[in-house]
Formats: C-alpha cells, sequence, structure tokens
C-alpha cells in the first residue's frame, strides 16, 4: 500500500499509520562517525533495497587540506580496482576544476581542510546487484581559502556484489555518514 | 594514544563498532596524499 488518499472523517487506523511511516520514501539503514583514516560501514547494503543513498555531513580533518574517498566492500574487504568517474567543480570565485579519475583504486568524493566543514550527498546504485554500481552526488567543500561545489560520480567496473563501503582520506578526519534505503514499491 | 593510522568499522546489524590500527598492508593500500582541489 504505498499511496492512500484519505477522506475528511476517515480514521487514521493504526495499521494505516504503521504502514505509512514504514512505506517512506527514504529508509534509514544506519549511520556513523568517520574517525581516523578510514571507516568502514559494514552490511549496509543488503537485499532489501537495490538503490541507496548516504549523506555526510561535517565532515572536516584537522590536518591539511583532504581529498575525501569511497571505496565499496565485501565484508571488510575493500575493492580497489576499476573506479571510473568525473566531477566538475565550481569554487566561490568562480575557478573551474574537473577532477578524474580513470581505472583509479577509489572514488573521489569530496575534500575539506583543517577546522571546516563540508557536507555532501551521494546516490549509489544497485552495489548488491552482480552489475556495474554506481554512484552520483554532489558536495559544498569548504576549505580555508574556497567554498567548493562538485556535482559528478562513477562507477566501479565489475560484478561484484558489495554489502558496505569504506570513506577514508589522505589524512585522519571527522563528521556523520548516514545511509538510506530507496523503498522498492 | 597511537600515532598509526586507525580504521573504524560500524555495522549496520547493531554489532558494536569497533577501532584499530591499520594493517601495513591496509596502510600501503591507501590513496596516495594528494593536493586539495583549488579551482
Amino acid at each position: 500500500m504505498a499511496i492512500k488518499t484519505f477522506t475528511t472523517g476517515e480514521v487514521l487506523t493504526a495499521a494505516d499509520t504503521n504502514t505509512y511511516l514504514a512505506n517512506s520514501g527514504l529508509v534509514y539503514i544506519t549511520s556513523g562517525a568517520l574517525s581516523g583514516s578510514a571507516t568502514n560501514f559494514v552490511g549496509c547494503f543488503t537485499s532489501a533495497y537495490t538503490n541507496y543513498r548516504i549523506v555526510l555531513h561535517g565532515v572536516g580533518v584537522n590536518n591539511p587540506a583532504s581529498w575525501v574517498y569511497l571505496r565499496f566492500l565485501v565484508g571488510s574487504t575493500p575493492t580497489s580496482t576499476r573506479y571510473f568517474g568525473s566531477h566538475m567543480g565550481l569554487n566561490s570565485l568562480g575557478g573551474t576544476s574537473y577532477p578524474v579519475w580513470n581505472n583509479a583504486p577509489q572514488t573521489y568524493l569530496m575534500n575539506t581542510d583543517t577546522g571546516t566543514q563540508s557536507n555532501g550527498s551521494f546516490d549509489i546504485y544497485q552495489p548488491q546487484l552482480a552489475k556495474v554500481t554506481g554512484l552520483m552526488g554532489q558536495s559544498a567543500n569548504q576549505q580555508t581559502t574556497n567554498f567548493l561545489q562538485y556535482q559528478g560520480g562513477g562507477v566501479q567496473d565489475s560484478t561484484t556484489q558489495f554489502d558496505g563501503f569504506r570513506i577514508d582520506a589522505d589524512y585522519a578526519i571527522a563528521g556523520t555518514v548516514t545511509v538510506f534505503g530507496y523503498r522498492k514499491a | 594514544m597511537t600515532d598509526k593510522p586507525q580504521i573504524t568499522t560500524h555495522y549496520a546489524d547493531g554489532t558494536p563498532s569497533e577501532t584499530r590500527d591499520m594493517t601495513p598492508e591496509e596502510i600501503a593500500d591507501m590513496a596516495e596524499p594528494r593536493e586539495p582541489l583549488q579551482p
């Protein structure tokens, strides 16, 4: 029961309420703090959902500016091959940047700097299927002298079925990641 | 406190999170630090 139109005077039952709470478009799966040089999110991709959204907020480092990367996991083991993609970026002064990766060991997600806060959200497509896994999203990145906005994505080009992902960076980072699943029907 | 790079694992099934030092193999597998993006 994905959609129902209630009429004036109709009783909203507990069953209807519970059904619609469970039928939200995005369903919370898990969340966790980024810590150290790498953070694994294990077991968040299952057959319950095909596509996912991950939201990163308050991402910062206590060392020089850092890129933030993602790799997909099987168990706790990252896959470190065949990431392809590109981003397009614009800073608050009008400059542009186009980070790309071609058969790289990880995907670029976002970047951040000392004492700053960067935020972003990314959709991950069909990581549990034996098909190419896609990633697409955007981020707003604060650096000491720039404010950068990026949009882009790519693929992990294999038929590996992933059940999690790793966020890592050039240096120790902080922040929070929340994982949602897109309800199928 | 340790100066070694550390890795934290969060489990979606509710298993308590854990943090440990990264192995030499994991450290070697990390991305090389890059210059910050400055468009």
